[in-house]
């Protein structure tokens, strides 16, 4: 799921808006094969954001555990965010891991949240 | 001291690179355990070992414990809030209390680091190298199952293990 459509994506669609998820997960079940997991590689911030084609949008990783965990994954589902923040989500709903993400001397850490859907 | 402390101790060894066994052995023994312990509570300790596909200790600890909620012999109740367990333990072993009614299991919010080599592709916020891999492996998929890359941008042209075929 991409919004750039110059990148080919299967779903052309905004992942800050909860009907995307709710149409990925119609395909899904049309297809007969449900989605097992949801990983998303959102930029960090909006300074970030501006690198893409699509002029500043900030997908949230916020809205995307929210709205995955909510309308598209099923019980045991697991949705995986690499951010610069910790992320707000679903209360009694998920359970969590974190992996701290480097790359290079100098660079920026980043964490990587598994949230995983258990109500 | 704790429940966990006063109950009865038994430990389950893994068979080092077999966790489908020692998934079997774990099972039989607290069906085996529950039926002989008239109501006593006892703590069921799993010395695993991580597997060939690097699940992290919490996944393979969850995937237990869900297995043995299936099953119907083990009613878990977790207790405590996500960052103050009431009841915690040695950070290389699952403890279980069955009889009961109360499982805790070790907990470590932070499990991991990953010190990872820069993108090969040529495209601005592309995977680490090697990032894609060890990510599947902590949503606990297999290479069949169907993954949603959200803001996947050229995630098609990944140069390493981790995109697979219904992703």
């Amino acid at each position: 799921m991409d919004l750039d459509a110059s990148l080919n994506p299967n779903f052309n669609l905004d992942a800050n808006d909860p009907q995307s998820y709710t149409e990925v997960r119609s395909r899904a079940m049309a297809d007969e094969r449900s989605t097992k997991g949801v990983l998303a590689d959102p930029p960090y911030n909006q300074e970030w954001a501006q690198h893409y084609a699509m002029n500043g949008s900030l997908p949230t990783s916020n809205n995307i555990v929210k709205y995955s965990v909510e309308h598209l994954l099923p019980i045991d589902g697991r949705v995986g965010v690499p951010s610069m923040e910790w992320q707000r989500y679903p209360k009694h709903k998920v359970k969590e891991v974190a992996v701290a993400v480097y790359v290079g001397n100098g660079n920026i850490g980043r964490t990587f949240a598994v949230f995983e859907k258990i109500a | 001291m704790s429940p966990i402390d006063r109950a009865r101790q038994v430990v389950v060894e893994p068979l080092p690179g077999r966790d489908g066994l020692l998934l079997a052995k774990t099972i039989a023994l607290g069906r085996e355990l529950q039926h002989g312990s008239n109501g006593e509570p006892f703590v069921l300790t799993v010395r695993y070992v991580q597997n060939y596909l690097e699940l992290p200790d919490q996944a393979q600890a969850s995937a237990i414990v869900r297995q043995l909620e299936r099953r119907g012999f083990l009613h878990c109740e977790r207790r405590g809030t996500k960052t103050t367990p009431k009841y915690t333990r040695a950070t290389d072993s699952l403890a279980l209390l069955i009889g009961g009614a109360k499982v805790a299991m070790s907990y470590r919010p932070i499990c991991d680091s990953w010190i990872l080599a820069r993108s090969k592709m040529k495209y601005f916020g592309a995977y680490p190298s090697g990032f894609l891999e060890r990510a599947r492996a902590l949503l606990g998929v297999t290479c069949g199952d169907s993954v949603l890359q959200v803001c996947s941008g050229r995630v098609r042209d990944y140069p390493y293990r981790g995109f697979e075929e219904h992703d």
